[in-house]
């Protein structure tokens, strides 16, 4: 896993969260957390449970769980299906409950026959308005998306698997980035999504916050290993005018920030098993460690959003301890 | 039996490179040449699942875990670009002649 510690400091960063801001975030999350400033990314991870949000109504707080590979059977994890049943159990203790939870894709491992249904079944126990969903490279590669869209694609801009939505004046943007891709062999958008994306923000005042979802990275995390998307920088150029935006992402496993302007990008840790950080092994896949450590790289991340704060404050939360 | 032909000798050399290997993300080797009527075999190695996808769709696998293979044979000549659908950035070819 990354330590954030370890990113390149760019100056421009820095920019986006004052020291004053950073205490002020320090003051309103609540204790137990361990802060870090590192390139400017402010980073947090909860020591005990997630800080109790006494929030005004216009406050709000949701849930974001990414590549739970129900179907995987392998060393890095022989029950990939206990631990998403421990990361629904640690939703289900966040107070007060999630608005919503985000899943930000390979639902399923493979597509292995049955593993939508445990996913939709495990997902109904969890206590929460509505889970939200858009598709990894697991859920969509052996049928172009027809069965995970059949199943998931209601609502969504022609059932083709995205969608916006707004929340207490936030405005949230799903993407589908796995079921087109470049001639660089890179996941993309896509067109058609592009024009839409445009079409659908370019109503908005900038002070609107925005949060886009989607499973691989839409900044060029490692290319060499596929943790990019080849488009990604025509979606984030509708984007950059926004006061805030917060980019949730997932596929690669592990935590990692970075902030470019306003924009702020996070991938999450998985509900399965970890990953390398780029570059630190031969390739990316399963990441096996010690049996008792797992649950110390797993996890699933609580977000809250204050009115009037153009940062949202993010909290990844690991299974368990090591 | 008959001593092998030259064309029977090139055609169990290429029989012999017939398995490809996938490891560490990447199909070894990357470049295959057989003959036509080959059937060519690739067994993953990774713990990771991968397919092998024609870029043109000619040929695809489902999902292959960790010691799955799959098999196809070549009938007709020509250069078969594939990936992993799963791992697109994951490229090679077969070239049958």
């Amino acid at each position: 896993m990354i330590d954030p510690t370890r990113e390149r400091h760019d100056p421009r960063d820095a920019e986006g969260m004052s020291r004053r801001g950073f205490l002020e975030c320090m003051t309103w999350v609540g204790t137990g957390l361990v802060w870090t400033v590192a390139g400017g990314v402010l980073s947090s991870r909860a020591l005990a449970q997630p800080a109790t949000g006494q929030g005004a109504p216009g406050d709000f707080r949701f849930v974001q769980i990414s590549d739970s590979h129900i179907g995987f059977k392998g060393d890095a994890n022989p029950d990939v299906l206990a631990t998403f049943h421990d990361a629904i159990a640690k939703i289900n203790v966040i107070d007060p409950a999630p608005a919503f939870v985000l899943h930000t894709g390979d639902l399923s491992h493979t597509q292995k026959p049955g593993a939508f249904d445990t996913v939709t079944e495990s997902l109904k126990g969890v206590k929460t308005g509505r889970v939200f969903y858009v598709p990894g490279e697991n859920d969509v590669f052996a049928d172009g998306g027809k069965e995970y869209l059949s199943r998931y694609g209601q609502g969504t801009v022609g059932g083709r698997g995205w969608q916006s939505f707004d929340y207490k004046g936030v405005h949230f943007i799903g993407l589908v980035n796995v079921l087109t891709y470049k001639a660089d062999h890179l996941g993309a958008l896509g067109d058609d999504q592009l024009e839409w994306l445009e079409k659908d923000v370019a109503a908005l005042g900038s002070s609107t916050p925005i949060v886009v979802f989607a499973h691989v990275p839409l900044w060029a995390v490692y290319p060499q290993w596929g943790w990019a998307t080849g488009d990604g920088e025509r979606a984030l150029s509708y984007l950059k005018h926004f006061g805030s935006v917060t980019v949730l992402n997932g596929h690669i496993h592990q935590i990692m920030q970075k902030v470019e302007g306003n924009i702020t990008f996070h991938t999450a840790m998985s509900t399965a098993w970890p990953q390398p950080a780029p570059g630190a092994a031969p390739s990316p896949g399963p990441m096996k460690v010690p049996a008792e450590r797992l649950r110390s790289v797993l996890g699933v991340r609580d977000v809250t959003y204050v009115q009037g704060r153009s940062r949202l404050a993010i909290i990844d939360s690991p299974l368990g301890e090591r | 039996m008959a001593s092998p032909t030259p064309a029977a000798r090139t055609a169990a050399a290429s029989a012999a490179a017939s398995q490809i290997e996938i490891q560490s993300f990447k199909f070894t080797p990357a470049t295959v040449t057989v003959a036509v009527g080959t059937t060519v075999t690739w067994v993953n190695h990774d713990d990771d699942a991968h397919t092998v996808t024609a870029d043109d769709g000619r040929l695809a696998s489902a999902g292959l875990d960790h010691g799955e293979q799959f098999s196809y044979r070549f009938t007709a000549p020509g250069t078969y670009a594939y990936h992993c659908a799963l791992h697109p950035h994951m490229t090679a070819r077969i070239i049958v002649k």
